[in-house]
């Protein structure tokens, strides 16, 4: 199974790498317990900075589409094919975009949202 | 036979097999690469002009035909000298050094030539295999166990000479020498592995032949290491001394032996040089 990036592509790098690898375990490229490359591998693969594949593998570990157990490496996740057809983003969109109806709604203005969404941010 | 001239039969040999035969395959290799796949044709393989290359080839050949000058002068010096034997293992030894400097030459150019192509290295689409490397993929379980069966004899074997208070043995010094050894092939391989890509163009099959390769001269040079250090304790303790200048030739001839292990050129895919990258990259 190989990936392919694309450096002037306006989506970021770790974006890239995650959709592909979801894609893959969607299209039944990547099976569950399948092992994946390391950091440091896939990273100097594809001539990326480790973080990139960190923060990839991070994000992915999060969504449970991969696992990560110590010295035995990485692997696709048990659940990972249920877990690939979830979008976060599209997630936090529509959850996002409720909580500010609601707000609306009970009288807030866009700035008063803003100023309260930026401060609880802070605050996290 | 005579033991000097049994020296110098193996030291000639040394000799043409280092700086003759093994630069003579390997200039052939790459004049075969400049004859079959040129620079109009496969531009990616040449990031800079291909007379550099020639020169650079042509200053190799040169410089190997100077070991072999070298090393016939230390023939006819060994031949003419009067001399006890005693220096003989160490002149033969840094003979070797300087008759590989050549080849450090060859490594040396051999990491600019993959710096000039990383630099020219335009391609915005990069790929990967999203499958681990491990070690058990490029050398077989069998050669892996003999390495480790072989470092344990050897571990015994230095246990058993210990025990018996040579003033000249090293102890278990041999031991931290060949683990150093074996931790330095540890790095190689594993940068090789893992490391950095060397060549931008080279296609995800020719690199795994290229690790396997380098792989299993690792491995078998670490076998050689290990017999080549017990067989000189084994010579001392026997009072063979006088066999030592002639087994550390016969190692260097194992040596480059093992180092001229090369992937066949029909088997590299040098279609990723032609300017448009073949799809099979």
């Amino acid at each position: 199974m190989r990936i392919q990036i694309d450096t002037n592509l306006s989506t970021p790098l770790f974006k890239q790498l995650m959709d592909q690898i979801k894609k893959a375990v969607m299209d039944g490229l990547l099976k569950p317990g399948d092992p994946l490359p390391s950091i440091r591998q896939l990273a100097n693969d594809l001539e990326l900075n480790h973080n990139t594949v960190a923060k990839a593998y991070r994000i992915l570990e999060r969504d449970s589409v991969i696992k990560t157990k110590g010295y035995r490496g990485t692997s696709i996740h048990g659940d990972a094919i249920q877990n690939s057809t979830i979008n976060m983003n599209d997630s936090i969109t529509t959850k996002l975009s409720e909580t500010i109806k609601s707000l609306r709604e009970s009288g807030a203005t866009d700035s008063e949202i803003r100023i309260a969404f930026s401060n609880v941010m802070k605050n996290q | 036979m005579n033991i000097d001239l049994l020296l110098y039969i193996v030291l000639f040999s040394q000799i043409m097999f280092l700086s003759y035969y093994y630069p003579r395959r390997m200039l052939i290799r790459i004049h075969t690469i400049f004859k079959n796949y040129p620079p109009n044709e496969f531009p990616k393989l040449y990031p800079e002009s291909i007379e550099k290359y020639k020169k650079s080839a042509k200053r190799y050949q040169i410089m190997n035909h100077l070991m072999i000058g070298l090393g016939l002068g230390l023939i006819l010096w060994f031949y003419i000298t009067p001399r006890t034997g005693e220096w003989d293992q160490v002149i033969v030894f840094w003979y070797f050094m300087i008759q590989f400097l050549p080849t450090i030459g060859l490594e040396l150019w051999a990491m600019k030539y993959h710096n000039a192509m990383r630099l020219l290295n335009k391609d915005a689409q990069k790929e990967a295999v999203l499958q681990p490397r491990r070690l058990t993929d490029f050398v077989s379980k069998n050669l892996l166990g003999t390495v480790i069966l072989i470092y344990v004899i050897f571990v015994g074997f230095i246990a058993y000479v210990d025990q018996f208070d040579y003033p000249w043995f090293g102890g278990y010094l041999n031991v931290l020498i060949i683990s150093g050894v074996f931790l330095f092939f540890g790095i190689i391989g594993y940068r090789a592995m893992y490391g950095k890509v060397k060549n931008p163009h080279q296609s995800y099959e020719d690199r795994k032949t290229d690790i396997q390769t380098l792989m299993r001269q690792l491995l078998s040079m670490s076998i050689a290491v290990m017999l080549y250090a017990m067989l000189q304790i084994s010579l001392k303790v026997f009072g063979l001394e006088s066999f030592k200048a002639i087994s550390i030739s016969l190692y260097f001839h194992v040596i480059g032996f093992l180092s001229m292990q090369w992937p066949r050129l029909d088997f590299i895919n040098f279609d990723v040089y032609k300017d448009k990258p073949a799809l099979t990259k």
